[in-house]
């Protein structure tokens, strides 16, 4: 058995919910699919006991996303410790994880939550947030496959033979002023960012005033799966022994993804001023979690550009997620207090190469920010939102923004 | 989608609109106001109260992204008023678009927008527990009627308000229409309430909007008969 495939069937409904489901008649739970990962350690009736699988994380991380077929007409109750569950419940999917919403915060105490299965539901997904795969990505490329705007190609091969997407955005006939670079899922488990790296491609390639402006100034790379293995096998990631992928950067790479993207973004962008972008979702609840919030740079002269790209954001930004630039977290303060040299993080790498004007870090919460719903909808938006960030930000010539 | 202008008329209403005449339109499509621009200044717009900093971008024409890039006026810690010419009719109309986006949660009304000589108060938004989407309220923030609650306003959805005002007989109605955050149907109507005032004309218009969520307002249009 893989070890991701975790497959167990319960056989004995509890009578009380027989009226739902004929007693005897058999469910199933398993992750033996892209970005599966479970780990059912107890089943009693119509009570499940769940765990993520933590595989070669290091900490104990809350990433989990399993299927379960053969419940239509049932009512389940499903276990998991606290700290598993977000703030809005699980990720809900009765569509084969096509479309998602969250089961809601009051469905949820203390990490346990039910669900009555639709008669004849057959596929339906449960995971702490709303993945999203390379297929994900692959529907939003079709949408523009006849796009002369978009090329799709390949930065490197994954570890385990896997193409790891590279996307560029911009008009080939000309020489762009401009690069902008957005790198996602160094952490393969933080897939809500990556429905606005969604936005921001959808942002670039818009016939609007932003994305006409981005694609006439700006020559637009995205690397939406840093570590696409993790992604597609459902891993962690965060952690990652011996380092995760965003802890790669400092010497020789591990990781082909890193190591390509430290020797092509160079040459890629060519000495033009170069932002780069690293998404990613903090933890799962509390505090600046439930926010979303830019990571400040050490060096002034980027901070103030940041600043200048967050005015930009708070002003315009028309999607449903509120965004305060109050809620940045500054250099020195929280967890952003990475000092070595060189970085091992990508944004710091970013930073350290001579033509980038701003390298840094946005968090997106996974299910709240601010009061603000996080979801597939509301996260494109965001996206959106930013590309019009980004196109006031280069207007403004941010290579001659210093810092006072 | 923005639904049409379902208010409900009467076909007495209906005559009366098709004979009233416009004292003040705005749908910010127009110049002199320009997108990407603030509004101060532009068309009898001003600050009410200086905002913070006296930040121009409290308010500004902006094309809406998810009403298909139509401008309206995007409204985010703005404290606005606009003069208009005095109605001259005994029956007056005022109709306006007004879609916010808000969070889950929050406190006091961090939007308002009334109309100096309307008797029918205050039109806001009240983001405490048990408020929502409302109108009629008194000139201090306070009192009025939640309509809507605020689980169930739909984020940047235009909600379409109509108030009729009869001078003559004393007495307002209002009604607003849009979509429910499931996006079912919303309409709220009052019937003919009276009112007592020596106001005979609206003059203004006023804006109280704090910084803690967004406001779009649309195609205002005040007409008499």
């Amino acid at each position: 058995m893989k070890r991701y495939l975790l497959f167990l069937l319960a056989l004995a409904a509890l009578p009380v919910f027989a009226a739902e489901k004929p007693a005897g008649t058999s469910f199933a739970i398993d992750a033996a699919f892209p970005g599966g990962n479970i780990l059912v350690t107890k089943i009693e009736g119509d009570t499940v006991q769940l765990a993520p699988d933590n595989r070669d994380s290091k900490l104990p991380w809350f990433y989990w996303y399993f299927r379960v077929t053969g419940a239509g007409g049932r009512k389940l109750t499903f276990l998991f410790i606290k700290n598993n569950v977000g703030v809005r419940g699980p990720g809900v999917s009765v569509d084969g994880g096509k479309s998602w919403n969250w089961l809601g915060a009051a469905s949820v105490v203390d990490g346990t939550f039910s669900f009555t299965f639709p008669a004849g539901a057959d596929d339906v997904r449960f995971s702490m947030g709303m993945p999203y795969l390379r297929a994900d990505l692959d529907r939003c490329l079709a949408k523009h496959k006849d796009n002369p705007f978009l090329q799709i190609d390949t930065l490197t091969k994954s570890r385990k033979g896997r193409d790891v997407p590279m996307l560029r955005i911009g008009d080939k006939q000309k020489k762009a002023r401009y690069v902008i670079a957005i790198t996602c899922r160094h952490h393969c488990c933080e897939m809500m960012a990556s429905y606005v790296v969604e936005g921001l491609i959808e942002g670039a390639l818009a016939d609007d005033a932003a994305g006409r402006w981005l694609r006439e100034n700006v020559e637009c790379f995205f690397f939406p799966f840093m570590d696409t293995d993790g992604v597609e096998d459902g891993d962690q990631g965060k952690n990652r022994a011996p380092h995760d992928h965003n802890r790669d950067y400092a010497t020789e790479p591990l990781y082909p993804e890193v190591a390509a993207l430290k020797e092509r973004l160079p040459a890629l962008s060519k000495g033009r001023p170069l932002v780069f972008l690293d998404m990613h979702d903090p933890a799962l609840r509390t505090d600046i979690h439930e926010t979303l919030h830019f990571l400040e740079p050490e060096e002034r002269d980027q901070a103030a550009r940041m600043d200048k790209l967050c005015s930009y954001l708070e002003r315009d930004q028309q999607g449903p997620i509120i965004y305060r630039k109050a809620n940045n977290l500054r250099f020195g303060s929280g967890y952003n207090t990475h000092v070595e040299r060189p970085s091992p993080l990508s944004a710091g790498w970013a930073r350290s190469l001579p033509n980038t004007v701003l390298g840094c870090t946005i968090e997106t919460a996974y299910a709240n920010a601010g009061g603000c719903e996080v979801n597939t909808h509301s996260a494109r938006e965001l996206g959106r939102d930013l590309a019009v960030a980004l196109k006031h930000f280069l207007q403004d010539k941010p290579e001659t923004i210093t810092a006072k | 989608m923005r639904l049409p202008s379902l208010f409900i008329l009467t076909t007495a209403h209906a005559f009366v609109f098709s004979s009233a005449r416009a004292d003040y339109v705005a749908d910010f499509t127009l110049p002199p106001k320009v997108e990407e621009r603030s509004i101060i200044g532009t068309d009898g717009w001003d600050y009410r109260l200086p905002t913070q900093k006296g930040d121009p971008d409290t308010a500004r024409v902006v094309s809406v992204r998810w009403n298909g890039y139509k401008p309206a006026l995007m409204l985010k810690g703005a404290n606005l008023k606009c003069a208009v010419p005095p109605t001259t009719g005994s029956k007056v109309i005022i109709t306006f678009d007004l879609a916010v986006t808000i969070r889950d949660s929050g406190n006091g009304r961090p939007f308002r927008i009334g109309f100096g000589g309307a008797p029918c108060g205050e039109l806001f938004i009240d983001m405490t527990a048990d408020g929502g989407l409302g109108c009629q309220a008194d000139g201090s923030g306070r009192g009025g009627e939640i309509v809507l609650k605020r689980s169930e306003v739909k984020n940047n959805s235009f909600y379409h308000c109509s108030v009729t005002i009869d001078y003559a007989k004393q007495a307002y109605a209002i009604s607003i229409t849009g979509r429910r955050k499931d996006d079912s149907a919303f309409q709220f109507t009052t019937d003919a309430r009276p009112f007592e005032s020596k106001s005979k004309a609206v003059s203004t218009i006023y804006i109280i909007s704090a910084n803690s969520m967004t406001a779009y307002l649309d195609s205002v249009a005040i007409k008499s008969e």
